[in-house]
């Protein structure tokens, strides 16, 4: 399988189910390049492996990706110190592989019946942007018989505010929408904040779509909590001493919402 | 438990001068005591843990000139009553964590000048008490026995993982202390340092030397007891002519090689634990010249260690080869290549058109700094300094020599050139267990004025100078340096040349102050970049490593 079918599978699964994570379809990606690998040792198949996923870190450059793959390698690249024999060192590593893959696609349910006791009846829920780790939290919150409004930033320049506002609605929950510039307006009136994260780095910090640190300063200055709700697959070896510490490519906007391509992403 | 086992112990030992009838006595008060009435007032308690006291001084006080006469011999061949005193410390500094100026103060009655204790505290005192007047008559009969015993005690005391014993702080303003701490050096042959000036009230209880008068005018010539090479080693130290944690601890290390080389076992002795007895008095004697820092009791608990894991079958040559070797791997390992790879995550950290900014003369940084600009990295420094030290002018020397280019400010200025700079990269002494940056007076003024402006404070240290102590403020444990520096002359008239005559005055010089851990960003060791709260982390899993 060489790196363009890689690339190829990878963007059929993001596009088969919009609802999965990067992360996990990246793993996906990966564990069927290493089943069809023909590398004839161990170290000539970590390379393959680590050259693929520099590959797809080319395709989207989001911080899932970087870390889900990160995670992949190191998952499985542990037997190889148990297993000398190719062969039965691969069957290890996709047996292995297939394991991870199950775990992480249950880790989004799994945060959600974590963190849906945070959310009390008649609260109101601030979010920002659209993530489905929040809507599933949500979804999971309603389920409980639970009564709750949600307000939702716009989020330019994609509006993707307006997406998330929408998938809401079809859950039966009263949502309104407000523009980025209202957050400290708004935020007197809310009981909690609940985002989701691109990635969360080593400092404990979380990076996510422009807009969520202002967010978080104005929370904080009202004394509202702000709570941070991301699969365990999104840590990521970085760490930040300041916004311009982040590497630039994770700032750019991934491939995922294609309308934005044509838009370039504010950078700070 | 194992606190009041120690102290137990060191009483046992303590007591093997004792008469039988003492212990006796003792006993019939303890029940005469119980009997009276279980509620005993506080005073009541001080009263008769003084009198105790009393009884047990009056009966070493007259044995004590006979032991001395009979000590000539320089050799000192373990005579019953030094060497299991020596084994309990040994015991404590076995199953203690790193101590940090305080290793001569290890002694195990100085919880009991406390005046509140509960009551099952004071019941396992007195049970340790009875056993060990039990164990005393005992051993009597069988003086060989003794130290044996008393040394399979330590390794299960090492092995309760719930107590861990603490090192006591320095109270020099406790005058029992003080003389427990005489009595120590006067056994061990190493003149006691007295104390110069007036102190301030809040450090009282820190000692305060004067740089005129070392230690080694008191000792004679030649020096029978301590080698040589600790002579010039503590002169050094204590004249400031080695300074700085990794400095310091290298030389020790040096120093100790020549020491082990130099060394022969006596006979009918074994290597690992003469050696180890004869290193206690070298390092009363540095402590004395210049209070150890946290880098330099690591050093010295890992020596301790590789020397009593020798097995007893090694023939003298193969075990001080051996040592030799462990020596110079600790200094390569924890100090050269974590250096380098300090260096090497640190360089990731800089980025072209960076404004750095250093404080004083850290080895490390100054390091990181030179590896930088071999690296192609354009940066500037600007180099904080401040009195009496004035270390920053060696930092600069060596900054400017390699062509970096450099700003040199006073702290005083660091407000007004702080909206310059981009990151701040501080050298630490110790990192404490709580999270706390242990480092030179001044450091943590620089991060909370960095704070202010939110610069990133970026703190490199290496992993052997993490420390089991904890600390939140720079008053508890400290040093005070010569006040006599703080004097300075200034076209031919010196303002304080005669500040002892003033008595409202008093001069203060501290070295070191702790800068809690919301005002560090990143704390780059060579295990990686962590944040300041993961300290306890690394130090668990160093134990573990152990």
């Amino acid at each position: 399988m060489d790196e363009g079918e890689l690339v190829e599978y990878f963007r059929t699964q993001m596009s088969q189910d919009p609802d999965v994570a990067s992360a996990v379809a990246a793993i996906r990606s990966l564990l069927e390049f290493l089943k069809r690998d023909q590398s004839e040792t161990i170290l000539g198949l970590r390379e393959n492996l680590t050259k693929a996923i520099g590959r797809l870190q080319e395709a989207d450059s989001s911080v899932a990706v970087s870390s889900g793959g990160e995670l992949f390698l190191r998952f499985i690249s542990l037997t190889s110190l148990e297993n000398p024999d190719l062969s039965q060192c691969r069957n290890v590593m996709i047996e292995r592989g297939e394991l991870f893959l199950k775990k992480i696609s249950l880790s989004r349910g799994k945060v959600a019946k974590l963190c849906h006791t945070f959310i009390k009846d008649g609260a109101k829920i601030l979010t920002h942007s659209s993530s489905r780790v929040v809507l599933k939290v949500l979804e999971s919150a309603a389920a409980d018989k639970k009564r709750f409004t949600v307000y939702v930033t716009e989020s330019q320049p994609d509006s993707a505010g307006k997406l998330m506002a929408d998938k809401l609605r079809r859950l039966n929950i009263p949502v309104t929408v407000v523009l980025d510039a209202a957050v400290g307006y708004i935020m007197e009136k809310v009981d909690l904040v609940i985002v989701g994260a691109e990635g969360v780095v080593e400092s404990g910090g979380i990076i996510n779509k422009i807009g969520t640190y202002q967010m978080a300063v104005c929370s904080k200055a009202h004394n509202k909590p702000f709570y941070v709700v991301a699969e365990s697959f999104k840590f990521v070896r970085l760490y930040p001493l300041n916004q311009q510490d982040v590497p630039h490519r994770f700032k750019v906007s991934s491939f995922k919402c294609a309308s934005c391509l044509l838009i370039p992403p504010p950078i700070s | 438990m194992a606190d009041s086992e120690g102290r137990g112990q060191s009483k046992q030992t303590g007591s093997i001068n004792h008469a039988a009838d003492e212990g006796d006595g003792k006993l019939h008060e303890i029940a005469r005591v119980k009997d009276e009435g279980k509620d005993l007032t506080k005073e009541e308690k001080q009263r008769l843990r003084k009198e105790k006291k009393q009884q047990k001084k009056g009966k070493k006080d007259d044995k004590g000139p006979t032991e001395k006469g009979t000590d000539k011999e320089k050799k000192v061949p373990p005579s019953t009553a030094s060497q299991p005193v020596t084994q309990s410390p040994a015991q404590k500094a076995q199953s203690a964590v790193p101590v940090v100026a305080s290793v001569p103060v290890s002694e195990s009655t100085t919880p009991t000048d406390k005046p509140t204790k509960s009551k099952a505290e004071l019941k396992a005192e007195r049970r340790a008490r009875q056993e060990a007047e039990r164990a005393s008559k005992q051993a009597k009969k069988e003086p060989g026995s003794q130290p044996a015993s008393s040394k399979s005690k330590a390794p299960p005391n090492e092995l309760q993982p719930a107590v861990k014993r603490l090192p006591e702080h320095i109270q020099v303003d406790d005058p029992a202390v003080v003389r427990k701490l005489a009595k120590k050096l006067e056994r061990q042959q190493i003149p006691l340092r007295s104390d110069y000036g007036y102190k301030v009230s809040l450090f009282s209880h820190l000692h305060q030397y004067s740089r005129k008068a070392p230690l080694t005018q008191q000792i004679s010539i030649p020096a029978t007891v301590i080698h040589p090479s600790i002579v010039r080693l503590g002169l050094q130290y204590s004249q400031g002519i080695v300074a700085g944690s990794n400095a310091r601890s290298v030389a020790l290390l040096h120093a100790f090689k020549q020491v082990i080389q130099d060394y022969s076992t006596p006979p009918n002795e074994e290597l690992p634990r003469d050696l180890v007895n004869k290193l206690k008095p070298y390092i009363s004697f540095l402590n004395q010249c210049r209070p150890l820092s946290a880098s330099m009791g690591n050093a010295i608990k890992y020596i301790k260690k590789e020397i009593s894991n020798i097995p007893s079958q090694c023939k003298e040559e193969e075990a001080k080869k051996k040592l030799l070797l462990c020596i110079d791997n600790y200094v390569n390992e924890k100090i050269t290549l974590a250096a380098k790879a300090i260096s090497k995550c640190a360089i990731d950290k800089i980025s072209d058109g960076d404004v750095i900014l250093v404080y004083g003369c850290s080895s490390l940084v100054n390091h990181i700094l030179c590896e930088a600009f071999e690296k192609q990295r354009k940066f500037r420094v600007i180099v904080v300094d401040s009195r009496p030290r004035l270390e920053g002018r060696e930092a600069l020397r060596r900054l400017v020599k390699r062509g970096i280019r450099c700003t040199y400010v006073l702290i005083s200025a660091v407000s007004y050139i702080l909206p310059e700079v981009s990151k701040v990269f501080l050298g630490a002494h110790a990192l404490l267990a709580n999270g706390y940056v242990m480092s030179r007076v001044g450091t943590s003024q620089i991060a909370l004025v960095a704070k202010a402006y939110n610069v990133p404070v970026l703190v490199c240290c290496e992993t052997y100078k993490f420390c089991e102590r904890v600390q939140t403020d720079s008053f508890v444990s400290n040093e005070l340096d010569d006040p006599d520096d703080l004097i300075v002359t200034r076209e031919g008239k010196t303002q304080l040349a005669d500040w002892q005559s003033v008595k409202s005055l008093g001069l203060l010089n501290l070295v070191y102050d702790v800068t809690p851990p919301d005002f560090v960003d990143l704390v780059i060791t060579e295990l990686g970049m962590i944040p300041c709260t993961s300290v306890p982390v690394v130090l668990r899993v160093k134990n573990v490593d152990q």
